[in-house]
């Protein structure tokens, strides 16, 4: 079944799945009911803001080689080969080469077919809609191998120390990108997450005290909130 | 939002408030935006409509872009109001 297309394996009723009450449990045995749902458009517009913000403070530390965000997540490239240097910088880019890869490949949809088809025509269309991720994926990967190839060969031509800095840049570009992620993510649940079923008090006062509690706890309610989160594909159907 | 009152209405989902409607989750509510954004492409004619790739996979300034190349709109259009200040009360 087509993953990307197909409109007919829809389940209506997730869409009306944003609100649930699940149970947290810490490391002392103890378990606490929370009530947890979708943020709206304008907490999401907040959160992205937010998460914005954080990736930029991010990158500003990131860039100032005496930070100690700099020392702990910037590697020492004067150890590493040429060759390894152009591995480090794909590695740190595939993000932004599916991206790209993604971007090029236009394929046509499967054209819609009257109301009154024949039996035959329908099963044709539907074939074709099944198999339209292998024939999407199959185009994706090559213009994949494509590029990682092209980057590789512009690499090859660049000095030790141009190499060195695009890759500084490629890495902090995905650590930012990973921040901007999570806490977008951690914003969404903070403003998700109440401690009544009527979703009207939050459980937590703010965002601070929220990023304060404990990992295992923040991961059990990050879960819990995409459980609820529908992905971009499935939306789009 | 008037739109997605509408919609909740016809759908006859019980909310008492717009507050109610402006917490809707943002899932439902793109659900909504883009039903909105098919419906208004469907009113071109079929040749105008932008294909299907472009209405879920393309970027907003692509579908911009598909207008205008299929509307012959090269410039952007601008109008002018005229406001006598005798006219200001």
């Amino acid at each position: 079944m087509s993953s990307r297309i197909d409109r007919n394996d829809v389940d209506i009723f997730r869409l009306f799945y944003y609100a649930d009450e699940f149970t947290i449990s810490g490391k002392n045995g103890k378990t606490l009911k929370v009530y947890i749902r979708l943020v709206g458009d304008s907490e999401l517009n907040q959160a992205r803001v937010f998460a914005l913000r954080e990736s930029r403070k991010m990158r500003d530390k990131l860039k100032n080689p005496d930070s100690d965000e700099a020392l702990a997540f910037l590697p020492n490239l004067d150890d590493f080969s040429k060759e390894e240097i152009i591995q480090l910088i794909l590695s740190a880019k595939s993000g932004e080469i599916l991206r790209q890869a993604n971007r090029d490949v236009k394929i046509t949809l499967p054209t819609e077919i009257n109301s009154d088809a024949s039996l035959e025509e329908q099963e044709e269309y539907q074939k074709e809609v099944d198999n339209f991720d292998e024939v999407y994926n199959n185009r994706l990967t090559e213009r994949i191998s494509q590029l990682i190839v092209n980057e590789e060969e512009k690499l090859k031509e660049l000095s030790i120390d141009k190499l060195k800095q695009i890759c500084l840049d490629s890495i902090i570009n995905q650590i930012a990108e990973s921040v901007m992620m999570d806490k977008f993510r951690q914003m969404c649940v903070y403003f998700g997450t109440y401690k009544d079923k009527n979703y009207t008090n939050r459980l937590f006062k703010s965002f601070e005290e929220f990023d304060k509690i404990p990992p295992e706890i923040k991961s059990q309610l990050i879960a819990c909130y995409n459980k609820l989160d529908i992905g971009d594909i499935e939306l789009k159907k | 939002m008037g739109n997605v009152w509408a919609i909740a209405k016809e759908l006859k989902l019980n909310f008492s408030s717009l507050e109610e409607i402006a917490a809707l989750p943002y899932t439902i509510s793109y659900v909504v935006r883009k039903q909105m954004q098919i419906v208004s492409f469907n009113e071109l004619p079929k040749e105008k409509r932008p294909p299907d790739t472009l209405v879920w996979w393309g970027t907003p300034e692509e579908l911009d872009n598909w207008l205008d190349k299929v509307f012959d709109i090269k410039n952007p259009i601008s109008r002018e109001v005229l406001i006598r200040e005798d006219e200001i009360e």
